[in-house]
């Protein structure tokens, strides 16, 4: 007998629970007796705990693969020996001192033996020893214009992602790092940028403004022959590529401490409005002016607005595209209508037979940006009634959303009338899980993702979407614009829309009432076709809102 | 005689290299707490190197190592019997019997992990890594994703249903 779905949702949560060993007692005596009586349980019990044990040996992998880059050619077979901490452990109890060639994985392939001499199993240990990995946030990317990573650059982290100690290669663009301590510093592309720590920088090459507060005074940039200390102040520093570096304090004071190639130690302390010049050797001489200006933040702020438009404009260019495309049956761009506007425009321009919706109740409002139009769902009648006389054996259903709380059992975004075959009901669950309900002569399935919204999602704009693939026999939900979960497609039909609306479920037989959505929508369609993930990340990536995330909130998923 | 001793000890390091994973696997099932399956796998470890010349060359290794870590989990059952998480010996057995018999499929669920782990964003994949590492645990991994405690373990249990849900898809897929 298969588990029903709200029964594989607890036994997940007593899984989860007792990998971190937080299962109270009583739960884990259910558990037991259901893992002993089921054997569904059993092997989904088995299947998770292994996951867990292969999660272990992936990261011990990593870690292994990380240390090795960073320690020298003479240590690697020590510490490749090292890569899965329990089992050498264990080995090392043998008494085998076994180390493998240093191209080898420690559990891909069997090594060669060589017997090593006790005091390289003394350095082992003091390297294992040494081996702890501090890693912290230390700023935050909070904006970014034009960016363009080096072809070299290993890390690319997008905006409002946190960072840790890292090394940034911009070829162009602009970025504003916060950091930690309260400095902001823009870099300006092309760049070679190291974040040290919450306070420290190394600029290898390139441009920065650095604006830094009190709170944040000691803040440190290290260039190629020296340091520029800030003592409360706003500056620029630009390191050329031959190892010249022009400093430029705006106001307030920093110091500069450097050595010349000879090994003369130089002290300058530059304040508001002085500039100084650092030759290739080493020594510093006052100009009068930098050679270049330094963007600052505010001249970055401006730029995001013209970015912000230009965004805009890159959204309408993609709705008109989607709206001329021959697989669209349904599209509300739910932009262009009055505030008093009752019907909502169906843009679809291939497929004449669908008609406008018909708004009730629903209020207009600002949508994903000013001048946009949104619908918001409050009560409990409010809906927009569709007619749809689609019939599609495959297909892509795409929302903006933007849910306040739920106050139902779920929130539908479109459902038709349940008892037809192939009616279909999409929604997010109580769960905070995607779900497209679709009705079969079995019976109405259910096809949930993992739980893809939680508490950090309400009140922001969110893409979804969920592919029907009734080829492959497949179902894919995607939150903004990645994959989300994948299920199978068990019960196949031809999906059909009969007294669909949007925002509002019909009820189920067993129940009185349809659910209100309690939220906002600005952009929904239905396509024919599988989208592939490409498409769906294009109409996240060019639809999402231009905002400046809070410095440290989530960035889900 | 000296040579011949030499060769056992190679075969051995061999196949604990190749194994060690699975035996680990397979005692991680039977006691879920991590660090206690690590304990047992390190005194599993001693007693099979120990009793490595009653290993018949060519036999199958992985069973006859986990007959060894079986007993090994039994024997500690009395060491366990205040900690938090145990299962009584009927539970060990039916959940031993059916592990052997998902064997295969495991190693497949193995493989199907690391490409799921590549479809997690950055953010999530290091902090589900973090959190496994060695002497890691959700604090640290709360830290190295910027989140807080509580918001870590929620993430955690959303991206190890991700993972599983990942997992499965991938697996039943290559059956297809």
């Amino acid at each position: 007998m298969s588990l029903e779905d709200h029964e594989i949702i607890e036994l997940h949560e007593l899984l989860d629970a007792l990998v971190e060993n937080n299962l109270p007692k009583d739960k884990l005596r259910k558990l037991e007796q259901w893992i002993e009586d089921n054997e569904e349980v059993r092997r989904y019990y088995i299947e998770f705990i292994d996951m867990s044990a292969s999660l272990g040996h992936y990261a011990e992998e990593l870690v292994s693969d990380e240390t090795e880059d960073c320690i020298t050619d003479s240590s690697n077979n020590l510490l490749s020996f090292w890569k899965p901490v329990a089992a050498v452990a264990a080995l090392l109890t043998f008494g085998l001192f076994f180390f493998k060639d240093s191209n080898n994985h420690f559990w891909d392939q069997a090594p060669p033996v060589t017997v090593k001499k006790t005091e390289q199993i003394d350095s082992l240990t003091e390297l294992i020893n040494n081996k702890e990995i501090v890693v912290d946030t230390v700023a935050v990317l909070t904006k970014s214009v034009g960016v363009v990573w080096a072809d070299s650059a290993k890390f690319r982290p997008s905006l409002g992602d946190t960072l840790e100690p890292c090394k940034l290669e911009l070829t162009k663009g602009l970025a504003q790092i916060e950091f930690l301590q309260g400095a902001t510093v823009v870099l300006e592309g092309p760049i070679e940028f190291s974040i040290n720590n919450p306070n420290e920088g190394v600029l290898s090459s390139g441009k920065i403004r650095a604006i830094v507060p009190k709170v944040a005074t000691g803040f440190t940039i290290a260039v190629p022959h020296g340091r520029v200390i800030d003592l409360g102040t706003d500056f620029g520093v630009h390191v050329h590529s031959g190892g010249s570096t022009e400093l430029f304090v705006y106001q307030g004071k920093v110091v500069y401490e450097g050595k010349t190639v000879s090994g003369e130690s130089i002290i300058r302390e530059v304040t508001g409005g002085e500039s100084i010049f650092i030759d290739p050797y080493g020594n510093a001489n006052w100009v009068e002016m930098p050679t270049e200006p330094f963007i600052s933040a505010a001249d970055l702020a401006f730029r995001s607005m013209e970015e912000s438009q230009r965004r805009h404009s890159a959204w309408v260019d993609l709705s008109n595209s989607i709206a001329a495309d021959p697989n669209t049956h349904l599209y509300f761009s739910f932009d262009n209508h009055s505030p008093w506007s009752r019907i909502l425009k169906n843009e679809s321009i291939s497929k004449p037979s669908v008609q406008n919706g018909a708004i009730v109740g629903c209020k207009w409002n600002e949508g994903r940006w000013s001048g946009k139009g949104a619908l918001t769902f409050k009560r409990k009648n409010d809906r927009v009634r569709l007619e749809l006389p689609s019939h599609l054996k495959s297909a892509t259903f795409s929302a903006w959303v933007k849910i306040e709380s739920f106050v139902n059992t779920m929130a539908p975004i479109i459902c038709s009338e349940p008892s037809t075959l192939g009616s279909i009901c999409w929604s997010i669950n109580r769960n905070g899980q995607i779900v497209l309900r679709t009705k079969t002569k079995n019976g109405n399935v259910f096809y949930e993702s993992a739980v893809a919204f939680g508490r950090e999602k309400m009140g922001r704009w969110s893409h979804i979407a969920t592919t029907y693939d009734g080829e492959l026999k497949k179902i894919s939900h995607f939150v903004n614009g990645r994959p989300f979960s994948r299920e199978k497609l068990n019960d196949l039909v031809v999906l059909t829309f009969p007294n669909a609306m949007l925002g509002h479920s019909n009820a189920l037989p067993n129940q009185k009432n349809g659910v209100a959505f309690n939220g906002s929508i600005d952009e929904f369609g239905i396509f024919e076709g599988v989208y592939n993930e490409e498409q769906i990340r294009n109409i996240y990536e060019v639809g999402r809102p231009f905002e400046v995330p809070n410095a440290l909130a989530p960035h889900l998923p | 005689m000296v040579g011949d001793t030499h060769d056992r000890s190679a075969e051995l390091v061999q196949l604990m290299m190749k194994y060690q994973r699975r035996i680990f696997a397979y005692i991680h099932t039977l006691v879920p707490t991590r660090s206690d399956a690590e304990d047992i796998l390190q005194e599993a470890s001693l007693t099979i190197c120990e009793k490595f010349s009653d290993f018949k060359t060519g036999t199958n290794f992985y069973s006859w190592a986990c007959q060894i870590a079986y007993w090994k989990v039994r024997a500690a059952r009395k060491k366990f019997a205040t900690s938090k998480v145990v299962f009584n010996q009927e539970i060990l057995d039916v959940i031993s019997q059916t592990r052997i018999e998902l064997d295969e499929e495991l190693d497949h669920r193995h493989g199907a992990l690391s490409r799921c782990l590549k479809k997690l964003n950055e953010r999530d994949r290091r902090m589900v890594l973090t959190r496994y590492e060695s002497g890691k645990n959700v604090t640290a991994a709360a830290q190295a994703s910027g989140r807080t405690i509580q918001g870590a373990y929620k993430a955690l249990n959303r991206i190890r249903k991700t993972l599983f849900d990942c997992v499965s898809f991938e697996v039943s897929t290559e059956r297809a």
